[in-house]
């Protein structure tokens, strides 16, 4: 399988990833625009890192890769949901420049985004593997929903979830954190609002959380 | 994760059935099978809930056969995974862990060894998951004051929740038994919209029908250790009739009815 990634702007975590992981997967024939130029042609897969600035011309080149990839994939917070990047109001130190960053979806249609600040390396495999295999687990629907929801953080866990009543106080969320902004408070979670970090990892590792998303986003 | 998809397979994918009872000398299949993994180093430790009084309990990571003996019993509360339990078993280096959880945590569970997204994630050192029959978890302070004031009765001495047929039985300084239809009303709403009854996503799911422990096993090697346990005298196996299945599966499909139900309220 044939995979091309593309960063259009991060911290180059989600890239530095997706260049260690995809060294151990055999079968697999990588390029990353990172690691020297190319063109793009029409490709299997290719997966996006990091947040579009509207006021960039990302946006022309994340069209041209709608147009040549059969599979888009957003990987990242940022490329999925916004992550960090949302924080962004310009004018802050250490100053970037743009102020009007967004997930990729909100300029193209994405067909699947992974959250997590940054994903980690083993998860790659599995992912890549359900397509080569041809068997998709369930849980990778909640990749498919993620792609069409612009954004994902512990404050709309704490609104969706907590907040409607629908929490059954099982921790998850706790235990999915990587900034340890989430902790219980009699039995339900409670966020520390200066640590979220806007990845959604939470709000898709919520058993409740996940089961509306996939239900009101997948036919 | 859709009722719909859950509807084809009502208790999900499995390898075989069994009805279970204890060869050596412990209450419980379960607690009996865990004792047998932990007496052949198959797995260094357990997380558990443990009952502490009434209806409180905390989860417990155990290490040791007694600790394992006094974390059994059902609990009818979801106990939350916390970061101190992450943090216990990177500590300790526990790398063959078992989990014991309902449903809803088995799912999490599940996901997070599917598709470790966080560095933090801790997945490579669970072994098993296995999950307990879950028809719903009690919304704490409604419970405690329905029982008090309707009943009179002080649940702090509850030592015993139990199923029967047609109502749930509180036993404790007397024996109360509340109907099902009246006890819905105090489950919590989160547990209302799950479609899952057995724990489909788990490697070995237990729970309580009828009166007799069964053990679906959902994995060829589940289901080979489940007979090596038989093998070296720690339980008992036997077929499950084929109407005591359907009744499980009724109790299933009755979880996703009620699901969708209340998922379509939300919605």
């Amino acid at each position: 399988m044939r995979i091309t990634h593309v960063d259009i702007g991060g911290c180059e975590g989600c890239s530095f990833v997706l260049i260690r992981a995809t060294k151990k997967l055999q079968g697999i024939e990588f390029k990353s625009r990172l690691l020297g130029k190319f063109e793009i042609e029409n490709e299997e897969m290719i997966i996006v890192s990091g947040a579009v600035c509207l006021n960039s011309e990302k946006v022309d080149v994340l069209k041209e890769l709608r147009e040549k990839a059969k599979i888009l994939v957003a990987f990242g917070s940022c490329a999925s949901v916004g992550g960090i990047t949302r924080y962004c109001r310009g004018g802050q130190e250490p100053k970037p420049e743009h102020m009007t960053f967004q997930p990729i979806n909100a300029v193209v249609d994405v067909d699947y985004a992974i959250p997590g600040c940054p994903p980690s390396p083993r998860m790659l495999k599995p992912f890549i593997d359900s397509f080569v295999s041809g068997k998709q687990s369930n849980y990778m629907q909640i990749f498919k929903a993620v792609a069409k929801v612009k954004r994902l953080s512990g404050f709309d866990l704490i609104d969706d979830v907590v907040l409607q009543n629908i929490c059954i106080g099982c921790g998850a969320c706790i235990l999915s954190c990587p900034n340890g902004a989430l902790q219980m408070v009699g039995g339900k979670p409670d966020l520390i609002v200066e640590k979220c970090i806007r990845c959604g990892t939470c709000y898709v590792r919520c058993p409740r959380a996940s089961q509306i998303l996939v239900r009101r986003y997948i036919k | 994760m859709m009722p719909g998809w859950y509807l084809k397979k009502p208790i999900g994918e499995y390898v075989n059935i069994y009805a279970a009872e204890p060869k050596i000398n412990i209450e419980g299949a379960l607690t009996a099978f865990l004792c047998y993994l932990i007496d052949k180093n198959l797995i260094d430790g357990v997380i558990a809930a443990k009952k502490l009084k009434g209806l409180e309990g905390e989860i417990i990571v155990a290490k040791k056969r007694e600790e394992i003996i006094e974390a059994a019993g059902s609990k009818w509360q979801v106990l939350p995974f916390t970061s101190k339990l992450k943090e216990t078993i990177e500590n300790e280096d526990l790398n063959k862990i078992a989990i014991v959880g309902l449903p809803c945590q088995i799912n999490f569970l599940r996901q997070m060894k599917t598709f470790p997204l966080l560095e933090i994630d801790f997945s490579h050192r669970i072994k098993f998951l296995i999950s307990l029959f879950c028809y719903g978890t009690f919304a704490q302070e409604s419970i405690i004051k329905h029982i008090r004031e309707k009943y009179n009765m002080d649940i702090s001495s509850i030592e015993e929740v139990k199923i029967t047929p047609k109502a749930l039985q509180f036993i404790g300084e007397k024996i109360l038994e509340i109907p099902f239809e009246e006890i819905a009303n105090y489950l919590q709403i989160g547990c209302l919209l799950c479609p899952d009854y057995t724990g489909i996503a788990s490697d070995i799911s237990a729970g309580i029908f009828e009166d007799k422990t069964v053990f679906i096993a959902r994995s060829e090697m589940a289901d080979e250790l489940i007979k090596k346990a038989k093998n070296a005298g720690y339980i008992e196996i036997m077929e499950i009739g084929s109407d005591a299945l359907e009744k499980i599966e009724k109790e299933a499909i009755e979880k996703i009815n009620r699901a969708s139900k209340y998922i379509a309220k939300l919605l």
